[in-house]
């Protein structure tokens, strides 16, 4: 009997490491599900060659939305409640979704479709900007992510009558940078950050451990965490927009906000997004709940 | 700040040296990469003693070219059985790295046999920056590792999965794979080799390499 049930174990274990199911890749426990995080940057910097994927023009004061972790599967109400209200707002420059866009594999086209402008029930084509997260990599994902999103690294300007802001979009979907985007990220920061009034970086994965909602899911190991506390801080990034923990968390740490918004997903207790003004006063944030 | 905690452990550890009669004392480089500081090489200094009965200090001092100081304590209290040996143990852990200071404290409970060994404990970890400070809410530490030659008096081989490997203190999710061999040929001397694989994301089920390295170094027994 003991045998018997050992056997169906080991096969179970085995089916799941190889083949997963549609949800969770457990080969991603051991090994790579796709191209690794140094190669998905270079892959990033061929797509849009080294230069900033948009440049939008807004009012010296002006507003942004945040939402993150939608984990879209077979539909995307939130995010489409999310779309609608950024594209319908007046004051609103961009949105921006900080990655774990799908939680089923081959969802990604139903992710595209929930962000991509509706003439029909949007007035404004506000761009969404698309932050790449660790479900976003289960099952190869990241060969759709390429092709119907871009790349998983780059940033974008904001112009306004006081200068310019950078927003920079990073891949820490493998709990770790990868030692190719932290050497452009300290080399992009030391030359371009004074050119800018605010840095905002956009990451999916948080960089301080802050509860327990999520036991098992992982942050970046400390070494790295520490060396990025100290660039931002030492470089004045203006605030670190995070996803992946699923619970809300704003702290202030060596001049730096850091904030996790928590999850949009349709399952959610209560999903949640931000909308952060942000002038030359500095950023202010405003939750919003969706219903 | 830093240079008061450093000196405090290692004094700890150190003036215990001066009166136990079981000591080991181990000097050791390391080389390797990881994704946050590239190609690195690391020198280490550790000590185990046992000062009194049932009582021993182990802890050290790493210095990495590419970062910074990380310095150790633990004391434990052991306790002797027929087969196996329990033990508790208290953890203090410093590591500085530019303006950053990561302190972590805890304590835990360990077993060891002759084949096996096993340490659980709790830590609470503060990383400071001049007037900012974040305490991290719970964090496990864990080794459970096997001795495959626990009957060749003259080198051990021993194979353990870890996220608290001596100055190298993770989150309970981002453990390390490491293999330690330790040569005795003469008495007193010993020869420690040793390689520590670290991957990143492997509980957000989409793992990378975040770390490999090597270390090789001297240990004397008196």
């Amino acid at each position: 009997m003991l045998q018997m049930v050992r056997f169906n174990f080991g096969v179970a274990l085995l089916l799941l490491l190889l083949c997963g199911c549609d949800k969770v890749d457990f080969k991603g426990f051991v090994m790579p599900t796709g191209d690794v995080v140094n190669s998905r940057f270079e892959q990033s910097f061929d797509l849009h060659s080294g230069t900033p994927v948009a440049c939008i023009d807004a009012e010296e004061s002006y507003v942004f939305y945040v939402c993150t972790d939608p984990h879209v599967s077979d539909e995307a109400k939130n995010l489409k409640a999310f779309a609608k209200e950024l594209c319908n707002d007046d004051d609103a420059s961009l949105g921006v979704v900080l990655g774990d866009c799908i939680d089923k594999r081959g969802a990604m086209p139903l992710y595209l479709d929930a962000v991509t402008y509706d003439a029909k029930e949007q007035r404004y084509d506000t761009p969404i900007f698309s932050v790449i997260g660790n479900h976003d990599l289960f099952f190869s994902s990241w060969n759709d992510f390429r092709e119907l999103i871009g790349p998983s690294v780059y940033w974008f300007e904001v112009s306004h009558s006081a200068g310019k802001d950078v927003f920079i979009t990073l891949d820490s979907a493998s709990g770790t940078h990868g030692s190719k985007q932290l050497a452009w990220l300290r080399d992009f920061l030391s030359a371009h950050r004074k050119a800018y009034r605010h840095c905002v970086v956009l990451t999916h994965t948080n960089f301080f451990y802050t509860d327990n909602t999520q036991l098992c899911s992982g942050n970046l190991p400390m070494e790295e965490t520490m060396m990025l506390l100290d660039l931002f801080g030492k470089h004045n990034v203006t605030l670190c927009l995070q996803g992946h923990d699923h619970h809300r968390e704003d702290l202030m740490f060596n001049g730096v906000r850091y904030t996790i918004i928590g999850t949009i997903r349709d399952e959610a207790e209560h999903p949640e997004y931000l909308c952060i003004s942000l002038s030359s006063k500095g950023a202010e944030y405003e939750w919003k709940l969706l219903e | 700040m830093r240079h008061k905690y450093i000196l405090l452990l290692l004094f700890s550890v150190f003036s215990s040296l001066l009166y136990a009669q079981d000591n080991t004392v181990e000097l050791s480089v390391k080389g390797g990469n990881n994704m946050a500081l590239g190609n690195f090489v690391a020198l280490s200094i550790d000590a185990n003693t046992v000062p009194c009965k049932s009582f021993s200090l182990k802890g050290g001092l790493q210095y990495n070219f590419s970062s910074d100081f990380v310095a150790e304590v633990r004391p434990a209290y052991f306790y002797d059985l027929p087969k196996m040996r329990l033990s508790v143990e208290a953890l203090v852990h410093y590591q500085p790295l530019n303006n950053i200071h990561n302190v972590a404290a805890g304590g835990g409970f360990g077993l060891r046999t002759r084949y096996l060994w096993a340490t659980l404990g709790y830590y609470h970890r503060s990383i400071t920056s001049g007037k900012s400070r974040f305490c991290e809410p719970f964090n496990l530490y864990y080794e459970f590792g096997v001795n495959v030659l626990p009957s060749v008096e003259i080198c051990d081989l021993m194979f353990s999965i870890s996220n608290s490997r001596i100055f190298d203190l993770e989150r309970h999710y981002q453990p390390s794979l490491i293999v330690d061999c330790m040569l005795y040929p003469i008495e007193k001397w010993g020869v420690v080799l040793g390689a520590c694989y670290k991957p990143a994301g492997m509980f957000n089920l989409s793992s990378d390499y975040y770390q490999f390295y090597a270390n090789i170094g001297v240990c004397y027994k008196w």
